[in-house]
């Protein structure tokens, strides 16, 4: 969009579509206390709500309001070119969105439109896949009354808010390439940020902005860097470059100021072979900051070079404004897979600060002047076996951190692993994953906060999980879990445990706060289980 | 994306049901029924005429060649079934222009079937080579092991590990030299047979201490099982009562976390001389 354009919009398209909406647009860059319209609840990727009726002084009373088991029985709206599908039991990664008083809530081949008020089923919408790829589904994208949902098998469905059926459906990416699909989309203005991944069969990701209305494309992004492309140059050849992976398959952040839509990628392919890729293989395992009205490249960070690991940049690029030696800066933190804490200047991509948060990082000889680790070739996985840590886990992953402006700690779930990596495909063209790792294991998981500009650890308290999805709040409050099925509420200051609730099974996503009511409500899934908590009257 | 393959690789997503025995890849367990599976009689009628039909010009295992691409990602495979879409793709007049390939049709089901388990093998995580393992100085990993790994405080040659060279393969040897248990372990039903799970000892307020296999360690309560077998939980508050876990294997978890490629591979050559 030009500035032109970008008035106009403003001006006139915004007022036109918000009369009657059902998500103005202009609330999801400001959202009210009654919503959650984005993954993270705001463009930030901080997962932090200011609401404080819930705080550390009350969150002993918290109780629970209402518990819904998600059906996966098929709904009244289907679409999709697969086989009628057969029921199973729900697995809750994604984050709900909430508008007016309505969650919507995602499987892999579901959207569910549940109220927020007692948690029962309102309309339900089925997508009749085809075999692929079977990963989670971080959530739905809003934009005045239609919804946004990326199915397992590579397709953008958009549905009516208000009866889920369907109004169309875009391929974004070939299934029999093994692409697969897992981001919610991000909605910017009149552009649905969506992105595909996939790394079984070497194939190129990317990232798109699509419209609205029509679902048409309005720019492509190749996450490995294509002829022409900047990064062109740290891959050996175009082939390596058509087969390098880079998969988007984690939701990114917004900078409406900046208007730069900060994307995590992942790792290269093939995954653990690295000798038909020498070079640092942009832009896979980085961030990169993108204008989502043009899809031009503002700036990149890669954050682990020539992956060998399996570690994708796909953990959230947290926004946020801090002081760095007494100035006020612009600030984009990721805890990265392989077991650093970066942090950013967001408007460039200027390096800061670089800091491992987890003990035992032997994968890197030390730390560049641009703030890039510098890998050991060593520990590439080798034929007869590096001991290596982390492993391919990482020491952290794709759940949620947080981040609180008011203790201006960031907050991980973290653990401490070791594994032997193999490489098993010695072809000088390797294929695929081309690697394995075996034995070795976890000897520390822990949650701990990060004071961002030393990068030290501020507290740290032992669980039986490494990376977990959080949310931190206004309240003094940082709501997280223990890895054994208790939901908790930990002082955000000291991490000292305040509230817990043992649920069914272990909180599998990333909870959400916001106002109904009169009451502030915290909502979280644990496996098929949908979980709200209020204080007790 | 190790993770979150890990975590749902065993999700059956409703409506992506492949064929029975569909899935698997390369040991990963990562192919979530989405690759038909080939009778392997006709996979391996499938090689021998691939490499005659196909195999000069696509290379070896489809992997290209100096006149073909990459058949393993290649459109035309991926978008096969039982070899009806390379049929016609053989016979169209993109491919009759480079190369005239006359392959019978019951010898074009075969090669597909060799193809697509040449995809499934791709996709997957490959086999460690068992004979290119052993690279280290078994004379100084046997050092290491009396010395500076501390090895023989706990184990002998000819006691424990008496024979251990010929039980396991070189990687499973390696891996196990490492940490014998994966990951943490002990939490569960173990503990009450294996003398080297964890187990816990919980002091309650009045000095009393009870021991046993920790089932269950939270801020909020501790489970652990008894040596009879039966299960006792206590309620946590700040604390108390006090647990402590001990783990019989911690040597090998402080090694693990110092322990040096050429050490452990001097160790894996030592302990496989040990017949």
């Amino acid at each position: 969009m030009n500035p032109i354009q970008r008035v106009f919009f403003l001006l006139v398209i915004i007022p036109v579509l918000a009369s009657g909406q059902m998500l103005p647009p202009g609330d999801i860059r400001h959202p009210k206390p009654d919503s959650w319209p984005t993954f993270h609840g705001d463009y930030s990727g901080r997962r932090y709500s200011p609401l404080n009726k819930i705080n550390s002084a009350n969150v002993h009373n918290l109780t629970l309001a209402w518990v819904s088991q998600v059906s996966m029985t098929p709904g009244r709206n289907v679409g999709g070119p697969g086989p009628e599908p057969s029921s199973r039991s729900a697995n809750t990664r994604g984050t709900p969105l909430l508008v007016n008083g309505v969650l919507y809530v995602t499987e892999p081949n579901t959207v569910l439109a549940i109220d927020a008020r007692n948690g029962r089923e309102i309309w339900k919408y089925t997508w009749r896949g085809v075999p692929a790829v079977a990963l989670g589904n971080r959530g739905v994208g809003i934009y005045g009354n239609w919804l946004f949902f990326e199915t397992y098998d590579n397709h953008l469905v958009s549905l009516d808010m208000k009866t889920g059926a369907e109004r169309w459906n875009k391929e974004l990416a070939d299934v029999k390439r093994d692409y697969f699909s897992s981001v919610s989309p991000l909605v910017i203005g009149n552009h649905v940020i969506v992105g595909v991944g996939g790394d079984f069969l070497d194939v190129p990701n990317f990232a798109e902005a699509r419209d609205p209305e029509t679902g048409a494309v309005q720019w492509h992004f190749w996450t490995t860097a294509h002829e022409g492309d900047p990064g062109f140059h740290t891959w050996p050849n175009k082939q390596a470059v058509e087969h390098g992976g880079g998969g988007v398959w984690y939701p990114p952040t917004y900078d409406p100021e900046l208007n730069l839509v900060y994307i995590p990628t992942g790792n290269a392919n093939p995954v653990m072979a690295g000798q038909s890729r020498e070079g640092d293989n942009l832009y896979t395992a980085s961030v990169v900051a993108l204008n989502p009205d043009t899809g031009k490249m503002a700036w990149h960070f890669q954050f682990s070079p020539h992956d060998t690991h399996d570690w994708d940049a796909a953990q959230t690029p947290v926004l946020f404004d801090g002081v760095i030696n007494g100035q006020p800066r612009k600030l984009l933190a990721q805890a990265h897979r392989s077991g650093l804490f970066f942090v950013l200047d967001r408007t460039n991509g200027k390096h800061i600060l670089t800091a491992p948060f987890v003990e035992g990082l032997n994968w890197y000889k030390g730390i560049a002047a641009n703030g890039q680790p510098i890998p050991d070739p060593m520990k590439e996985p080798q034929i007869a076996g590096a001991l290596t840590s982390p492993n391919s886990n990482g020491s952290t992953g794709w759940p949620n951190p947080a981040f609180n402006p008011d203790t201006g700690l960031f907050y991980v779930g973290t653990q401490q692993s070791y594994t032997i990596f193999y490489k098993t495909d010695l072809d000088a063209q390797p294929e695929g994953y081309s690697g394995t790792e075996r034995g070795g294991g976890s000897v520390m998981t822990e949650l701990r906060a990060i004071d961002y500009q030393t990068g030290k650890i501020a507290w740290r308290h032992k669980t039986n999980i490494g990376a977990q999805s959080l949310l931190t709040t206004g309240g003094n409050l940082l709501f997280g879990s223990d890895g054994s099925g208790n939901f908790i509420a930990f002082d955000a200051k000291t991490g000292e445990p305040l509230w817990h609730a043992g649920l069914i099974s272990n909180p599998s996503n990333g909870p959400i706060t916001y106002m109904l009511d009169g009451y502030q409500y915290v909502l979280v899934a644990g496996g098929e289980f949908l979980y709200a908590f209020r204080l007790q009257d | 994306m190790a993770l979150v393959v890990a975590v749902l690789a065993n999700i059956a997503i409703a409506g992506a049901q492949g064929p029975p025995g569909a899935g698997g890849g390369r040991g990963g367990g990562r192919s979530g029924g989405r690759f038909k599976i080939y009778p392997q009689e006709a996979i391996g009628r499938g090689l021998p005429a691939y490499n005659t039909a196909c195999g000069y010009c696509h290379g070896e295992r489809g992997k290209g060649g100096n006149a073909g691409p990459d058949l393993i990602v290649s459109l035309v495979t991926l978008h096969d079934e039982d070899g009806v879409q390379l049929g016609q793709y053989l016979k169209s007049p993109v491919h009759a222009k480079v190369v005239k390939a006359d392959v019978p049709d019951n010898e074009l089901f075969d090669i597909a079937a060799y193809l697509h388990s040449r995809v499934q093998y791709a996709s997957g995580r490959g086999d460690v080579h068992m004979d290119m393992i052993l690279v280290g100085d078994p004379k100084a990993g046997e050092a290491y092991f009396s010395g500076a790994g501390g090895c023989s405080k706990c184990h002998s040659p000819t006691g424990d590990l008496k024979g251990v060279g010929a039980k396991y393969n070189p990687a499973t040897l390696q891996e196990r030299l490492v940490m014998p248990r994966v990951g943490r372990g002990g939490f569960g039903r173990g503990g009450t047979t294996d003398p080297n799970a964890p187990y816990a000892t919980v002091t309650l307020p009045s000095g009393q201490t009870v021991k046993g296999a920790p089932v269950r360690v939270t801020d909020f309560d501790v489970v652990i099982r008894l040596a009879d077998g039966t299960t006792q939980t206590w309620a946590r508050n700040h604390g108390i009562p006090k647990v402590e876990v001990t783990d019989p294997l911690q040597a090998h978890i402080d090694i693990m976390t110092k322990l040096k490629d050429f050490d452990m591979h001097n160790l894996t050559a030592y302990l496989a001389t040990l017949k």
